[in-house]
């Protein structure tokens, strides 16, 4: 056997477990709902009726699915706007070399550390109008106290409570990508006599593109498909403004038990990301390559 | 609750069946929505209601500080009550919801939810399925569940301890109709309209009209399928 084949084999042996569940959980689920939603099915019974594309021409008539579709470009566009330079002001903070920097990095990762469960049952306590921490926090200031989670006011609430949990991830992901720009760099550009901030613009920002793509990309289908915070916080509650593609085909389908409709979502769900994030790596590939 | 009231349980029923020209556009429906929204307008609920989450004991809390002065709630309540706030509880009336003067709703019409058991045609154990529900039916377990949970049974000779939810079983033993929770008994996509239309009335960001015709239109569209 040659040695090539013989590498390709090994190689293939490691990667055979991973393939294995990634293949059984991902593949073989992704193509089922596809099947599925060609399907008019309950869910619960064993009849399902073949209606093919059906179930996509009634999204597409969907008002709420469109609805959803836009709070979740909301949720992407907040990512990248807050999350990001949120992160990336956070890493530059824990990368110097002062004291408290080791407290400060293990304080801001703390929201990462909870689960989704536990912080949103806890934001809810926080944002309760009448006991809750942050109206008393308003009170105390002189203000009105404000109904965070009812009407339009619940989107904005959840966002800052998903960017107060994410930032730490990222923060740490950027951070890691920072230790490996090699500081004769940094030294260099301070012997031409370039200040902190021309460091940052010039030499951290750039070398650290690869590690800010990879994150944006993260970002980017994370918010496409997030569901877990939304479900916790506003779970049963018919707020339009807070509904998301996939607490949207939670309701279809383990509410009204329309699993083949839900799995249309589902599936919609799984071009849209795909068609984004290409879209988005070959933008970004593009200009990395210029 | 207001639209039992207002134009009691057949009212909701015709509706519901599509019996002879009743729609979920009566007049009852819109009367309850407007009193509903009569009653956010002058305050008369919590700021910030829409957003307030029972299961987590947000409006819960509001009872047993004293800040809200009754809850429509199940018989649920009184054992939740009991085992938080010792203290409410003793101080804990229950009414029944009350009647509107010249409507067709009677105080005997009561809304509520059971759970029952039942067991597959197609089991490969019908005895031993039969064997668990008779245990989950019998004297000894229904009276545990009455005395640790509060839980209303139908099973014969469970003495209820409690004098509060002695009056809940009271009434609904002598009620003439139990309508089951509006979101349970329509069908799955009326049920959670119902909720999208309630929520957006208590929000007032629709009007008891729209609500009533939305309805209609889907009790319409899933009639035709």
């Amino acid at each position: 056997m040659s040695a090539k084949i013989k590498r390709i084999g090994i190689i293939a042996l490691f990667v055979l477990p991973a393939m294995f569940f990634y293949g059984t959980f991902n593949v073989i689920g992704i193509i089922r709902t596809f099947y599925y939603s060609l399907m008019e099915w309950k869910g619960i019974s064993a009849n399902m009726e073949f209606i093919g594309l059906n179930n996509y021409l009634e999204l597409l008539k969907d008002t709420y699915f469109w609805n959803s579709l836009k709070n979740n470009l909301i949720l992407v566009a907040v990512s990248l706007a807050i999350q990001m330079p949120g992160a990336l002001m956070l890493a530059v903070l824990i990368n110097k070399k002062m004291k408290g920097t080791r407290f400060f990095r293990t304080v801001f990762f703390m929201p990462m550390l909870l689960s989704t469960v536990a912080t949103g049952i806890m934001w809810i306590l926080f944002y309760d109008p009448y006991f809750g921490l942050m109206n008393n926090i308003l009170k105390k200031l002189g203000l009105k106290s404000v109904a965070f989670l009812t009407g339009s006011s619940a989107l904005p609430s959840i966002l800052f409570v998903i960017c107060w949990q994410f930032i730490p991830f990222y923060m740490i992901i950027i951070k890691a990508g920072m230790t490996n720009i090699p500081a004769e760099v940094y030294e260099a550009a301070k012997i031409d006599g370039a200040n902190g901030i021309q460091c940052f613009w010039k030499i951290t920002l750039p070398l650290l593109m690869p590690t800010i793509r990879s994150s944006a990309v993260l970002q980017l289908v994370g918010s496409l498909k997030y569901f877990d915070l939304f479900y916790v916080m506003m779970g049963g509650t018919p707020n339009t403004s807070t509904e998301l593609m996939a607490t949207y085909m939670y309701k279809k389908g383990f509410t009204e038990f329309r699993m083949g409709y839900a799995s249309s979502i589902a599936g919609s769900m799984f071009i849209i990301c795909f068609v984004i994030a290409c879209l988005f790596l070959l933008v970004t590939n593009r200009r990395e390559v210029e | 609750m207001v639209i039992f009231r207002s134009g009691g349980a057949q009212t909701f029923l015709d509706a519901y069946n599509r019996t002879g020209n009743a729609t979920f556009e009566d007049e009852s429906f819109i009367f309850a929505g407007q009193k509903i929204q009569e009653w956010v307008e002058k305050g008369y609920y919590p700021e910030g209601c829409n957003g307030i989450n029972y299961d987590t004991g947000g409006s819960r809390m509001l009872f047993y500080t004293e800040q809200a002065a009754h809850i429509v709630q199940t018989n649920s309540f009184i054992s939740n009550c009991k085992s938080e706030q010792p203290d409410i509880y003793d101080k804990l009336g229950v009414f029944n919801y009350p009647v509107i003067e010249g409507a067709k709703g009677s105080a005997s019409e009561i809304l509520g939810g059971g759970n029952g058991y039942s067991i597959s045609a197609s089991t490969k154990y019908p005895e031993e399925s039969m064997e668990l529900v008779k245990y989950l039916t019998d004297q000894e377990y229904a009276q545990d569940m009455s005395d640790s949970s509060g839980i209303t049974t139908g099973v014969k000779g469970v003495v209820i301890k409690d004098e509060k939810l002695k009056l809940m079983e009271d009434l609904l033993v002598n009620s003439s109709y139990m309508q089951n929770f509006y979101d349970q008994f329509l069908p799955p996509a009326l049920g959670n309209l119902h909720k999208q239309t309630t929520y957006d009335l208590f929000g007032l960001t629709t009007t008891p009209e729209k609500a009533a015709s939305d309805m209609e239109a889907l009790a319409q569209e899933l009639d035709q399928k």
